[in-house]
């Protein structure tokens, strides 16, 4: 820190006012050989995993001597950490959640839920089959509620992101694609991922800034296609190589309780790590393709890479029982937006704060959470 | 100790943010940009970021009797900022955080793991199971009868169940004198019989008792299925079922309360240590009720030394068919030769019992058949 006087008083000047990660390079963006300045910038994660750890330990043990009241307050006290621990352009994001409004969305779930309950210990049968109409029909409405709360309660520079899509778009979405999925055997799903993307993307906002996505199922679904069939390759490959050496290998019983979940493993797993390179691929496909302003966005994401930091995460996750998921869950993070670079910064001065999509309450949060769905923010990892 | 401070003051409407001065008083902080000064009361602040080393101090300020959602905020990226507010300000600015807290977080970390890892085992081992006898004890019988009925109907599905009429009229008597003995009126005891090779019997809630003919078959006298009966009858009488659904939803709702947002190896490490507790909880059960199925025996006026020979035939059944449980800890029931133990060490009223009664001319060993 630089110090300096000024009119008789003492006051402390940040010596460097940009903490952003800022390599200016040039490039020919016009197309008419004149080169213009492009500057990329990366978000910064901060966060130390030990005091995760510790915000965990403590969370537990309230939510145990709260017979569960508190575990609200503890989750919307992680988020609100982990979302201030990231950092761009020199400020950092913030969660406006509060434990209070995760607590009453899910009282307002459990209303919702005493009729199913009712119908299951009177008609068991109808009771359940019910429930789980009733979980599948939900599911786009919990997955619309939970990114309208979440965007909602998310800001930066002060400015609150939200959410604007339309219900009704949302179950159209869910339930065209689901018929073409069915109809095409999955063949859809390229152009269904890119669909969703779209209406998630495409409806999100930066105060007055929209997001935008011009991707096309046609450019992902090349790239899916050929995954499809590697993945196909590497299986028939694996097969082959168990079918010639398992006879083998496997001579008596021990030989076949080891040799057995050992190559089920390795299977499941070279299939896994074609799968990385799929995921790495759609990252940087999405990415590339939104925008919001001139902000540009680009996925460095490599399969390669990806296969290691999962790999990672795996033996740290087994090796310490659990307990090393906050390490876990900073370093995937981390690592996100690490391989992400967004291209020029967005105009500030005409941001500003829009009050549209900002109602939204945390009952489709609460639903989310029960279903265990993807809030659609699909960070890819 | 220096009172002003450099910051970035933003409005709350926009995103562009305003370099200016701050000045901390004892009663606000005053903000200066050009020929603007602005006080903000330390009461109508509230500090939104900088608890944590290395956050930037973020403190916003909402108009009384606004209900708009958005604040002013300023934003100072020192936190000696916060040490100076606390200083200078002191008791007015108790609501903000102290970065001398940071230390005693620290400090109490590993007490605050000592303690949930002492209030986990103590949920676990104490509470649960105290809970689900307590809740248990207020189900009435008639849902336990009702839960019992759809449970055996379930499990039976495409099970053939035994109709031999002298056999199973043998079954009835044997569990008519064993449920008077029981001296309780709640249960009324329905006994089917399983075609089925396994050596095993069943008793859900309510009364309705399951025994599979492969365990008939490996009887060699009536009072052993005698002493098998009045086993199950003890499980029944005693809610052990519907104490271990309870205990089972209960912990899962523990470790679901505990896991919260946590990793799916973590889910499977809970998980798999709540198959271990569920082991040793079934484990406890079953002495229970072989100690309470002696004395039951023996009330019903039924030789009890019946139901050590059972075990023995168990024993054996198990080295034969290689189920005894490598090891203890992860078995359902304890282990054969520990329930003989256990017998053998329990009081012997010593008098001659009633033997039962079979149909003239026929022997068990027809009898125990008649299902195969």
């Amino acid at each position: 820190m630089d110090q300096h006087e000024a009119a008789g008083q003492s006051f402390l000047v940040p010596s460097s006012q940009e903490e952003h990660t800022d390599t200016g390079s040039t490039e020919d963006t016009t197309g008419n050989g004149f080169e213009r300045e492009t500057h990329r910038y990366q978000l910064s994660v901060h966060a130390r995993p030990g005091t995760l750890l510790g915000m965990y330990v403590v969370n537990m043990l309230l939510t145990l001597l709260t017979a569960g009241i508190y575990s609200f307050w503890g989750r919307a006290r992680v988020r609100r950490y982990l979302y201030n621990q990231v950092e761009l352009l020199g400020q950092r994001f913030m969660y406006h959640g509060t434990g209070l409004e995760l607590f009453l969305g899910t009282l307002k779930l459990l209303a919702l839920l005493v009729p199913f309950g009712a119908l299951i210990y009177y008609k068991p049968p109808i009771g359940i089959a019910a429930l789980y109409l009733g979980a599948f029909f939900f599911m786009p409405l919990a997955v619309y509620g939970s990114r309208r709360y979440l965007m909602s309660r998310m800001s930066w520079q002060g400015i609150r992101f939200s959410f604007r899509g339309s219900l009704l778009e949302c179950y159209l979405n869910y339930l065209v694609g689901g018929l073409l999925m069915m109809v095409t055997l999955g063949l859809y799903f390229p152009y269904f991922r890119v669909r969703m993307r779209k209406y998630w993307m495409g409806n999100t906002w930066f105060g007055t800034l929209p997001f935008r996505y011009r991707g096309e199922g046609g450019g992902l679904a090349r790239t899916y296609y050929r995954y499809v069939w590697k993945s196909i390759v590497v299986a028939a490959a694996m097969i082959g190589l168990g079918m010639f050496l398992g006879p083998k290998l496997v001579t008596n019983q021990t030989a076949l309780m080891i040799v057995i979940p050992l190559a089920q493993l390795l299977f499941y797993g070279a299939i896994a790590a074609v799968w990385c390179f799929w995921d790495a691929a759609e990252q940087e496909f999405h990415w590339q393709h939104t925008t919001v302003d001139q902000v540009r966005f680009y996925s460095t994401m490599t399969g390669a890479e990806l296969i290691k930091l999962r790999l990672k995460h795996l033996l740290i996750l087994v090796f310490t029982l659990g307990f090393g998921f906050a390490w876990v869950q900073i370093d995937k993070i981390r690592f996100l937006f690490e391989h992400l670079d967004l291209m020029e910064c967005p105009e500030l001065a005409g941001v500003v704060q829009a009050e549209e999509g900002l109602q939204a309450n945390a009952t489709g949060e609460a639903a989310a959470d029960i279903l265990e769905v993807d809030t659609g923010l699909e960070l890819g990892i | 100790m220096i009172s002003c401070w450099q910051g970035d003051y933003s409005d709350g409407r926009c995103a562009a943010a305003t370099p200016v001065q701050l000045e901390i008083t004892a009663s606000g902080l005053q903000i200066l940009s050009g020929r603007h000064v602005v006080c903000w009361p330390w009461e109508e602040i509230q500090q939104t970021q900088g608890w944590y080393e290395g956050e930037h101090v973020r403190l916003e300020r909402r108009v009384p009797g606004s209900d708009s959602p958005f604040a002013e905020a300023v934003v100072v990226k020192h936190p000696a900022f916060l040490v100076a507010i606390h200083n200078i300000a002191g008791p007015a600015v108790r609501h903000l955080h102290h970065v001398r807290t940071r230390h005693v977080r620290r400090r109490l970390l590993p007490i605050a793991i000592g303690c949930t890892l002492f209030v986990i085992g103590i949920s676990y081992w104490w509470g649960l199971p105290l809970l689900s006898r307590l809740a248990a004890a207020r189900v009435p019988p008639e849902w336990e009868r009702s839960l019992g009925e759809k449970m055996a109907s379930a499990l039976t599905q495409g099970m053939p169940i035994c109709q031999a009429s002298q056999l199973t009229q043998i079954i009835d008597d044997m569990t008519r004198r064993l449920g008077q003995a029981t001296n309780q009126q709640d249960y009324r005891f329905r006994v089917r019989i399983v075609r089925s090779p396994q050596v095993n019997a069943a008793a859900l809630p309510g009364g309705e008792i399951l025994i599979f003919s492969g365990l008939l078959s490996q009887s060699t006298r009536a009072e052993q299925v005698a002493a098998v009966l009045a086993h199950e009858m003890q499980h029944v009488v005693r809610r052990h079922g519907t104490q271990a659904l309870l205990h089972n939803v209960a912990t899962a709702v523990l470790v679901q309360m505990l896991l919260g947002d946590a990793s799916q190896a973590m889910s499977v490490v809970m998980q798999g240590a709540q198959t271990l507790g569920t082991l040793q909880y079934n484990r406890r059960q079953e002495t229970e009720a072989d100690a309470d199925a002696f004395r039951l025996l023996q009330q019903a006026d039924i030789d009890p030394q019946a139901m050590a020979e059972f075990f023995l035939i168990m024993q054996r059944v198990e080295r034969l068919e290689q189920r005894e449980a490598l090891v203890p800890y992860f078995s359902t029931h304890p282990m054969t030769q520990a329930r003989i133990d256990t017998l053998r060490g329990m009081q012997w009223l010593a008098k001659t019992h009633q033997p039962i009664r079979l149909p003239s001319g026929v022997s068990w060993a027809t009898l125990a058949r008649q299902c195969d």
